[in-house]
């Protein structure tokens, strides 16, 4: 019985013009998005492919130079776009996408896109998982707010309750016929964005993000048939199909508009983020109550000194076979290294705190918990900024060290201040090259939000069921 | 209009339990939007006061060890700088700071995203701690901050279409529109009267928010730029909330059901206040697309000279082509890392001025644009003159942070014949400094740019009440 009624439910609306012609529209705004969205989307991920060569191309050519002056001049590492962020920009416009590696600063990302834009930027982007997770659920509920409440109106209800089908068989197989009809409208979409993915990257692209992409398409399916379950739970209850429609957009406006913010402005309360100037001053405060390489004549340089000396038993830095500078530009770097773990480690904390907020916000919130997934797995939220700056991090302290090295065992301080190298040396030198986290490691992270979908999911198909047991019939 | 209807509206709106709520909800949260506002412009302000504090007394410090005499220490591991050293002020980073408006609290608007504070120093902002910062979570300015202006631009509508989208066709539904139409009134006056009487409800939340706008204002408000600010944000906000009644006018003029009128509305609210203002914004930002900032990180490396390396060469040949720069005793030090520092860091800026001038042209074009697509939206007109209101539009920063960079140019200037030179600061240097206060736009520019807005929305409302006018003529009031 409920595969009769599903096939009837799936064959009206088909047949529907007006969930044709809605159909056709989203359609072509997920077109229109992906085909803008890729202009800017390939001309960004040139850019900064072309800037990391270029980067690495003026550090070997830099010329001869002590190897600190080189540590100074530093080389960037470009947060690289990656294939999935063409569906779902996420944050990275929001983001630094670029980190001066130097000597003795961990530096922040900078260069965020949002602030060479206008304000039509802040009415959002219009990414393919932007018309998804904000447009296709209105379309669901359109399709679905009548499904109950019209039929009473109409006075289908009492002549299907008058040839004996129990009402929540008739709400399981509206379920099954508009889920299907969901789905169908699903597949083109995913196919799409897989061709978009492919036409920007590559076809290895879309192999390598293959997990990736089909999680995304996952949690765009689960976060639909929250909505299809909601659509029909409601209008089983309400009174009129006008009440039902009222109350599911305002449903959505509260999921999507609403709690977003609020919850945004909450988590800030909660987690307060440190101003630039206050880091610094903690930062400051705490390399200074260390050992510091420009100010040799400190308690903690001092003991180094006392401990080179004895090592290599001479009594004055002068008669070392090594340059002490160097010596001591590590050690400083070392114990800057350990300053940095605590204050950007905290700092970090804050915004897995206000994360981890939003995400539970996701109770509430289909929309926040799909978000989130979405992002997620398209490589484009907070986990993977911090992956790429924790990456580019270690490889700042690994060149540090190398060059640190460099300047104490290959001189001394009779030849320090003309002590050069060069091409050959450069060449040694480690090559950024960040790898993106694997498929598990995103998936640890993304089970809450992926749990949070499977429960509403759940909660309402149920309550669509139970509610259409409750229906009155007229 | 019909005084009668009207009357009866009023009355049955005031005992509408639903209405009161929505509207008694609605004036709650464009009142936390307010709050919201107000601790971000109070938290921001306290930030900038320090730092401008504190760069003040730093060189009020400065200025009266120079009357003191006093030359600095090279005291082993207690080395403090000349403070006579042009070099020693000159490259103390210390910020230009864009201030608030009193009228702020109407929108947060750009400033989470965009700098009101810039750095300035002799060195390149790359070489201070200027340029590392940023701490803020991407996620938070993602998803926006909960403003005042958010809940006009986006809930006001909606509030709006959900009290009107069922005027008339909910009378048709009880049956009761017949009867009404049998009286001597046209289903026009009927429809403008009891938009009349809608309009006077939600003019209260509105009202309401603006007078908790002033009190948190606090001494902001006693200004006359907050009131004239708040009457141009009330004008716009009249406009904006016209255009959404007239649009449900014409809703109600077509007869069909109300679950249809109501998805029409919901569907327009999308296609006005979601889609356009974003469809808009990815094809301005395709069509004339700012090259990313790594161009400027480029540039910087493309100068790639080194002190202890080309040092000596280039200070050479920095005082051949500028003569008037050599010290008034001819001799100069060329192995003063402070001198080659200080030229290797000007020929960064000027690298750094020329690619910021494309970026400005191109931001300065994509901003072209925004100004003409505000005609295709009531909702990109209204934002854009709300945030104009509060001066946290694109436009004031951009123009901030030009007049900061001329600023910085001005410090240099004032900074780079004497360090080159060699000379010493006297205290009336200090009192010479260029120091840097911002310019604003004159008032008339910036309420005309609004008017113009706002013009154009109750263009567009009057069209919408015209077409209205021509669907009531065409009604059918039986079913």
């Amino acid at each position: 019985m409920i595969l009769t009624i599903a096939k009837k439910e799936f064959a009206e609306m088909w047949r529907d013009g007006r969930f044709r012609w809605s159909a056709l529209i989203v359609f072509l705004l997920l077109v229109l998005s992906l085909s803008f969205g890729w202009r800017s989307f390939s001309l960004a991920q040139e850019e900064l492919r072309a800037a990391q060569e270029d980067s690495r191309r003026t550090w070997l050519e830099q010329g001869n130079r002590n190897p600190h002056s080189a540590a100074h001049f530093g080389v960037y590492a470009f947060k690289q776009k990656t294939p999935a962020a063409l569906i779902d920009p996420g944050l990275d416009a929001y983001s630094g996408n670029s980190i001066w590696v130097e000597a003795h600063y961990q530096n922040p990302a900078r260069n965020r896109p949002i602030e060479d834009s206008t304000s039509l930027q802040r009415f959002g982007e219009l990414s393919a998982a932007g018309v998804i997770l904000f447009l296709l659920p209105l379309l669901v509920v359109f399709l679905t707010f009548d499904s109950f409440a019209g039929e009473r109106e109409r006075g289908n209800l009492r002549e299907t309750a008058a040839s004996g089908i129990a009402m929540r068989t008739l709400a399981a197989g509206k379920l099954l016929g508009i889920g299907a009809v969901i789905f169908i409208l699903l597949v083109p979409i995913g196919l799409l964005g897989l061709a978009a993915v492919a036409f920007s990257s590559g076809i290895g692209a879309v192999a390598d993000e293959a997990a990736r992409l089909a999680a995304m398409f996952v949690t765009y399916a689960l976060y639909l048939f929250a909505f299809l379950g909601l659509g029909i739970a409601v209008s089983a209850w309400a009174r009129s199909s006008k009440t039902a429609l009222v109350v599911l957009i305002g449903f959505w406006v509260f999921s999507a508009l609403l709690l977003p913010r609020i919850v945004n402005e909450i988590s800030a309360v909660a987690y307060p983020v440190p101003t630039a100037q206050d880091f610094w001053a903690a930062v400051d405060k705490d390399t200074k109550e260390g050992i510091d390489g420009h100010d040799p004549q400190n308690k903690r340089t001092k003991e180094l000194e006392e401990r080179v000396l004895a090592q290599y038993g001479v009594t004055k830095k002068e008669d070392l076979p090594i340059n002490f500078s160097g010596l001591s530009l590590q050690a400083s770097e070392e114990h800057a290294n350990r300053v940095y773990d605590k204050h950007y480690g905290e700092l970090q904390e804050r915004h897995r705190g206000q994360k981890m907020m939003v995400d539970l916000a996701g109770l509430l919130s289909p929309l926040i918990a799909a978000r989130s997934a979405s992002m997620g797995f398209a490589g484009t939220d907070v986990h993977h900024q911090q992956h790429f700056t924790g990456e580019v991090e270690r490889y700042r302290r690994d060149l540090q060290k190398m060059l640190n090295e460099d300047l104490a065992f290959n001189s001394t301080a009779k030849t320090a201040s003309t002590y050069a190298v060069g091409r050959e040396f450069w060449e040694k030198t480690p090559d950024l090259d960040y790898q993106r986290p694997s498929f598990g490691w995103v998936a640890a992270q993304q089970w809450l939000s992926t749990l949070l979908l499977a429960a509403w999911v759940l909660a309402a198909f149920g309550a669509a069921l139970s509610a259409a047991g409750r229906t009155r019939i007229d | 209009m019909d005084k009668r209807i009207l009357r009866t509206e009023l009355k049955l709106l005031s005992r509408d339990r639903g209405v009161l709520m929505l509207l008694a909800a609605f004036a709650c949260v464009l009142a936390y939007g307010f709050y919201n506002s107000a601790a971000w412009v109070g938290g921001r302000s306290a930030e900038t006061r320090q730092i401008v504090e504190k760069h003040e007394n730093f060189l009020a410090e400065r200025r009266s060890e120079v009357e003191r005499g006093f030359t600095g220490s090279n005291e082993p591991g207690n080395f403090v700088a000349n403070p006579s050293d042009p070099f020693t002020i000159g490259t103390e980073l210390h910020y230009a700071v864009l201030p608030f408006t009193s009228a702020a609290i109407f929108a947060v608007g750009q400033s989470d995203v965009l700098p009101i504070q810039h750095g300035i120093s002799l060195l390149t902002l790359q070489r201070t701690k200027a340029d590392k910062a940023g701490f803020e979570n991407p996620m938070s300015l993602m998803y926006g901050k909960f403003d005042a202006a958010f809940v006009i631009i986006f809930l006001l509508p909606l509030v709006i279409l959900a009290m009107s989208f069922d005027m008339i066709s909910a009378e048709r539904e009880s049956n009761t529109l017949a009867m009404l139409l049998s009286e001597p009134i046209s289903l026009w006056s009927l429809l403008v009267s009891k938009i009349a009487a809608r309009a006077v409800f939600v003019a209260v939340p509105i009202f309401i928010g603006l007078i908790v706008a002033a009190a948190l204002s606090g001494a902001a408000a006693m200004t006359a730029e907050f009131w004239w600010r708040a009457a141009v944000w009330l004008i716009v906000v009249v406009a904006y909330a016209a255009f959404w009644f007239g649009l449900a006018a014409v809703i109600n003029s077509f007869s069909r059901r109300s679950a249809t009128n109501a998805v029409a509305s919901a569907a327009l609210w999308l296609l006005f206040v979601l889609v356009l203002p974003s469809l808009i914004g990815i094809v301005v930002s395709s069509v004339y697309p700012v090259p990313s900032r790594t161009e400027v990180t480029a540039a910087i490396r493309g100068v790639n000279l080194d002190m202890r390396r080309d040092g000596e060469k280039l200070l050479t040949e920095y005082y051949q082509d500028h003569p008037e720069l050599l010290p008034k005793d001819g001799k100069t030090d060329l192995k003063a890392f402070g001198l080659a520092f200080v030229y290797i860091q000007q020929q960064h800026k000027a690298k750094i001025a020329e690619v910021e001038s494309r970026f400005a042209e191109q931001l300065e074009n994509q901003r072209k644009w925004v100004s003409l697509s505000r005609f295709l939206s009531p909702a990109i007109s209204a934002n854009e003159a709300i945030l104009d209101v509060a001066g946290t539009g694109t436009a004031r920063f951009v123009d901030f942070r030009t007049q900061a960079g001329e600023h910085d140019r001005a410090w240099s200037e004032f900074f780079r014949g004497k360090v080159f030179r060699l000379e010493k600061l006297t205290p009336g240097d200090f009192d010479a400094l260029p120091r840097f206060s911002h310019k604003e736009e004159p008032p008339a520019e910036v309420i005309s740019r609004v008017l113009t807005s706002a013009g154009f929305i109750l263009i567009a409302t009057t069209a919408l009440f015209f077409f209205a006018y021509r669907g009531t003529r065409k009604y059918g009031a039986q079913k």
